[in-house]
């Protein structure tokens, strides 16, 4: 018989220790999701002041992601303003990111627009004194790069984000980005190569840049025939093309150089590496 | 009003056929609900879909799919969390107002099965409309992935017979954008996020079956339910501070945290016991970005669920059971 007397006292205890008891289950459980990143990160308390208070109730209330969706369309509806609300594309975005840190969507959309699309618009607009166009377009860019490096202290082993900053060195651009920096580029492409789920090519793309650091000409070359060797979707125009040019440039004897379009290796001597056997001397690292 | 005895002499109390008369209640409750058109919402869902997936301009199709993909999903956890609430704001208050509560409750059954049989029969349909928005939103999404994949192979096609790019450039960019594609498409990892909102729903259905058995009516058990709701999704913050000691925020962001005082303990304390905590099945959103949630922490969501029940619902039987009717 149910709920008659004292019993029903008991249950009524018994369901207030479960009560209790539970919060440790829901700690334990708290603490897995939050290790794995499956949980939302906290809200920042300052988002309150940038939001309205029922947008603020909602995401409390774990819309989190539709609110993220409502700001990345009024971010898209400025951006498609003509001249595009930069700054309001910068507001909403920042919004969508601080909902969803742990997406890296909106890092990568964020500082896309940023760094690549606002800073180019400051590139064709024209309009503004060259200075200013000049300081907009340095400001831009840093903003874009700032936005990705935020991401990185959400998403540390992300490969878009480190891929995006990779390119974001290494893409030259006579009004936004006049001297690449390759070795920074190199160094984020390989960090992206490294994360899980990395693309293939990343690891490529770092060899390239590479390629194009001064004094590691060598270290650059070892990297592209090794791609090559692996064969695959690695044997691309570009790698062979920079394989070529370090051969040329190092006097690489013929029978240690890559095969020419189409045909087999004259021996299978051109597999090994000059530079590794025999070993390359000190003074091998300097470019002919 | 004559009061209806909790018990009846002749009450069959055998557990088996305890569950036959919930079954039969349950079923009664199902066919009640679709007999008051609540599919009918599956339209407005349907609008959504159509609305997110095919009428908003974007900028790139992965973002199309992003868009659809996070529209349905939280729309999902809308609709089923609200479903449930006034589903049960609505029945108990009904049976009431018809007088079937006491037709029921003549005949041999229990209180708590009455309640139980109409709690299953809500959550029957809440699982039906769940299954069917998830088909549809993996349909839609299914279709716009084929449509954007072919279009995406069209034109890297087209740009390479130009000799508009070089066949690294083709192949980067092919794998590139359908790695964005696909993780924006639909994956079976994704029916793990059905679970959760389904787990998070059946919650707060019993926390409104239990306001409706003490509330006056049903607009008191609407609003305290959806608030309850909101105060559930930060119980989490409640709990912590009195489990955890204050540390600095994670990813290496510091954050100033002073220790909580003796109030703000105790008011901690009678909130984290109070509600639950509906933080816990919020890895919706990280499961449709992509990530996969391991089985052991899916059935230690479900187990928690099961133990949220158990106490919702016992305090539900318990409070009805001693209610004038």
């Amino acid at each position: 018989m149910i709920a008659t007397g004292n019993f029903r006292w008991l249950i009524l205890i018994v369901l207030g220790a479960v009560s209790a008891g539970r919060l440790f289950l829901e700690h334990r459980l708290t603490s897995e999701l939050r290790e794995e990143q499956l949980l939302p990160v906290k809200l920042e308390t300052k988002l309150r002041d940038e939001m309205s208070q029922e947008a603020f109730a909602a995401a409390l209330g774990g819309m989190r992601s539709l609110l993220a969706v409502y700001y990345e369309l009024e971010a898209f509806s400025a951006f498609t303003k003509q001249p595009p609300e930069w700054h309001t594309v910068d507001k909403y975005y920042s919004l969508g990111t601080k909902l969803q840190p742990l997406d890296p969507y909106y890092w990568e959309m964020h500082s896309w627009m940023m760094g690549t699309n606002a800073a180019e618009s400051y590139a064709v607009d024209g309009e503004a004194p060259k200075g200013l166009e000049r300081e907009m377009r340095r400001q831009y860019r840093e903003r874009g790069l700032e936005i990705l490096n935020r991401g990185l202290q959400f998403l540390p082993n992300n490969y878009k984000l480190h891929r995006r900053i990779a390119d974001m060195y290494a893409f030259a651009n006579k009004e936004v980005n006049p001297t690449p920096d390759h070795a920074k580029a190199a160094e984020s492409y390989l960090k992206a190569s490294q994360c899980e789920g990395a693309l293939p090519f990343l690891y490529r793309f770092h060899v390239y840049q590479v390629a194009m650091v001064p004094g590691r000409e060598v270290e650059a070359y070892q990297k592209l025939r090794d791609l090559y060797w692996k064969g695959g979707n690695n044997r691309a125009a570009t790698l062979i093309n920079l394989v070529k040019k370090f051969e040329q440039r190092f006097n690489v004897p013929l029978m240690l150089r890559i095969p020419e379009d189409g045909k087999e290796p004259p021996t299978r001597w051109s597999a090994i590496n000059p530079f590794r056997f025999p070993k390359p001397r000190p003074d091998d690292n300097t470019p002919k | 009003m004559n009061a209806v005895p909790t018990t009846r002499p002749s009450a069959n109390l055998s557990l088996l056929s305890s569950f036959r008369r919930i079954g039969v209640l349950a079923g009664h409750t199902f066919t009640q609900l679709v007999r008051m058109k609540i599919f009918y919402f599956m339209l407005v869902f349907c609008l959504v879909l159509f609305v997110s997936g095919f009428l908003l301009a974007s900028i790139s199709p992965d973002q199309e799919l992003k868009l659809l993909k996070d529209t349905a999903f939280g729309v999902m956890q809308i609709f089923s969390a609200i479903f449930g609430i006034m589903a049960m704001a609505l029945l108990l208050p009904k049976d009431i107002e018809d007088r079937t509560l006491y037709t029921i409750l003549s005949k041999p059954v229990r209180r708590w099965e009455y309640l139980l049989g109409k709690y299953c029969g809500v959550l029957l349909v809440l699982l039906v409309s769940l299954v069917v928005m998830d088909a549809m939103a993996c349909g839609a999404l299914h279709a716009k992935f084929k449509f954007a994949e072919s279009q995406m192979m069209g034109f890297y096609d087209e740009q390479k017979s130009a000799g508009k790019i070089t066949e690294e450039d083709y192949q980067v960019g092919v794998s590139d954008a359908l790695t964005r594609l696909r993780e924006q498409g639909v994956r079976w990892q994704m029916q793990t996020a059905v679970v959760a909102i389904f787990l998070k729903a059946a919650v707060a259905t019993a926390l409104a079956l239990l306001v409706s058995t003490f509330a006056g009516s049903t607009i008191f058990t609407i609003l305290v339910a959806i608030s309850i709701y909101v105060i559930g999704h930060l119980q989490a913050g409640a709990r912590e501070s009195l489990l955890q000691p204050p540390v600095p925020h994670s990813h290496g962001i510091p954050v100033q945290v002073e220790p909580p005082g003796v109030i703000t303990k105790v008011f901690a304390g009678v909130i984290s016991v109070t509600f639950p905590d509906f933080q816990v099945y919020n890895v919706v959103d990280s499961i449709v970005t992509g990530k996969t949630i391991p089985g052991g922490a899916l059935m230690r969501m479900a187990g928690l669920t099961a133990v949220y029940l158990i106490i919702y619902l016992g305090l539900a039987a318990f409070v009805f059971s001693s209610k004038e009717l």
